[in-house]
């Protein structure tokens, strides 16, 4: 099986190639650094995204507040958190970094505040 | 009642430039006030909730709120004094060669600022329909790809169910991404140019990911709708003109425009100051100084920047400089920059000697590796880089210990 992918490592995005040599050994061309050969065999087998969103907020004037995640999620697990985070209706106030929902499926990745709320 | 004050600086704009610049003035032993029209700090930073900056000037990768708050807190703990919901409505530039600011604010009504030096930091604006002269109805539901970021991140509205962008630079991108995961769907971007002007992974991870056709060699040629927009027409372009026997047609509730942007520049025209027509921003030397002494522009007011970090780079320079100015010790910029090959413009345009100076130009050529020379007045090569990977999307920056003598650069492909 051969992929091609662009890599999202640095803004040059090299065209990379990526097969499957033997079980867990991966075969990656195309990459002008090691982050692209990570990148590749990360993608392959865990693709992940870094999640930023606004959340609705139930408070006059405040209509939401903005959160990430605190590492790039498994892209499988993107859907359910922002069913989650649009209907919340926050109303008690934050600040920046503090942790909204922890450990997300159990990935270990909080979802945070990335500004203050209130 | 009219309020006086007086300052040695005003920085006007509070978002990335004007926050790192007040903090460098204020560093530097001048009086600095920054003025605002909106009532916080951080400008369109806070819009910008998605991740990607930071990475040079705070050494971590940040969300645009992130680095605002950062932004601030540097300005707040230098004591920089801020004035939010206020408007400086004009400049004028009085005899003994300071400056009087007229701004309005519901806290304090009209106050006159005098002051020594004035930094716009105002940033840009984005081009819109009316700039491109887009044929058809004049339909609700047609946005820039900025205001339709506010409005989802800031005001928490979805502007619609189902859209197009028009324009592939990096905002329409990420608003494809940002409206995908809000549950819009996206129909498809279209680009007039043959190649997409965002950056690569931006259409990676901002279309790919959610399945969304980007035509390139595109060129929108009817919006439908009569009270709301209920689609939009696309033609392929062959030698330059749109195809009309092959029109695509999109049925959607939305168009974003994400078509480039222009510095503001409405303040200082009645001032006199100079616009480069290449950047669409004032002309300055290498104090970040317009034609008019005491006026100096840093960030996306002086030219469009790709790189929040560059911006405040840039700003705390200027800043540096507005300070030596005022205490007699800043150099006189003599010397003339040029370009000559694949170089859109060069900022600063003047510059002294004997200073290490950050050129910064947009490059106009998409390549593998390429080389920028610098050459004196003699056609003398005096530098030259070796640069990876050039695109008009990214802005190429460079240091040099400037001659006493003008300077032309020069960037060709290396094949």
């Amino acid at each position: 099986m051969k992929k091609s992918l662009i890599c999202i490592s640095c803004p040059r995005g090299c065209h990379l190639e990526i097969s499957s040599a033997a079980a867990g050994e991966w075969l990656v061309s195309g990459n002008q650094c090691p982050r692209g050969k990570q990148y590749a065999i990360q993608e392959a087998t865990d693709p992940r995204r870094m999640l930023t969103a606004a959340v609705p907020a139930k408070v006059d004037g405040v209509p939401c507040a903005s959160v990430r995640s605190t590492s790039p999620l498994p892209v499988a697990l993107i859907p359910e958190l922002l069913n989650t985070l649009y209907k919340m209706r926050l109303d008690t106030p934050a600040k920046r970094g503090d942790v909204l929902l922890a450990n997300w499926k159990d990935s270990g990745i909080d979802i945070i505040f990335s500004a203050d709320f209130l | 009642m009219i309020e006086y004050i007086k300052r040695d600086v005003a920085v006007i704009g509070a978002g990335a430039a004007g926050l790192f610049a007040a903090a460098e003035t204020m560093k530097g032993g001048c009086s600095t006030i920054v003025i605002d029209r909106e009532q916080r700090a951080g400008g369109i930073l806070n819009q910008c909730i998605h991740n990607g900056f930071g990475l040079h000037c705070f050494k971590e990768e940040l969300t645009g709120p992130e680095f605002a708050a950062k932004a601030f807190e540097l300005a707040r703990s230098a004591d920089a004094e801020f004035r939010f919901g206020t408007t400086v409505r004009s400049i004028k530039r009085n005899d003994d060669g300071t400056f009087t600011l007229e701004m309005l604010s519901r806290a304090h009504g009209v106050t006159l600022l005098d002051c020594k030096a004035v930094i716009m930091a105002v940033g840009c604006r984005e081009r819109n329909r009316g700039n491109l002269a887009v044929p058809g109805r004049r339909p609700a539901g047609v946005w820039t790809a900025g205001t339709a970021q506010k409005l989802l991140n800031i005001e928490g509205v979805i502007p619609g169910k189902s859209a197009v962008i028009v324009g592939s630079g990096d905002i329409g991108l990420i608003m494809a991404r940002r409206m995908s995961w809000c549950g819009v769907k996206v129909q498809a971007v279209i680009e007039i140019m043959p190649r997409p002007s965002g950056l690569v992974r931006n259409i990676a991870q901002c279309l790919d990911d959610f399945n969304i056709p980007l035509h390139l060699s595109h060129q929108v040629v009817n919006i439908h709708g009569t009270e709301h927009v209920t689609g939009v027409d696309a033609a392929p372009l062959v030698d330059g003109k749109p195809d009309m026997e092959n029109i695509k047609h999109f049925d959607c509730d939305t168009i974003l425009f994400s078509v480039g942007l222009v510095p503001s520049n409405e303040l200082m025209l009645p001032l006199g100051v100079e616009i480069d027509p290449n950047t669409g921003g004032a002309k300055v030397d290498s104090n970040g100084e317009t034609n008019v002494p005491g006026i100096f522009v840093a960030g996306n007011a002086l030219h469009v920047h790709d790189l929040v970090d560059f911006v405040a780079e840039e700003a705390a320079e200027t800043a540096h400089a507005v300070v030596r100015k005022l205490n007699g010790t800043a150099p006189c910029p003599r010397y003339a920059a040029n370009t000559r090959n694949n170089l859109r413009y060069v900022a600063p345009l003047k510059f002294a000697s004997g200073e290490k100076i950050h050129f910064r130009f947009r490059p106009t050529i998409t390549c593998e590796k390429a080389i920028l020379t610098a050459c004196d007045a003699g056609g003398n090569e005096i530098k030259r880089w070796t640069k990876m990977f050039v695109c008009p999307a990214e802005m190429i920056q460079i240091e040099l210990d400037a001659p006493g003598s003008d300077i032309t650069f020069n960037l060709e492909e290396v094949k």
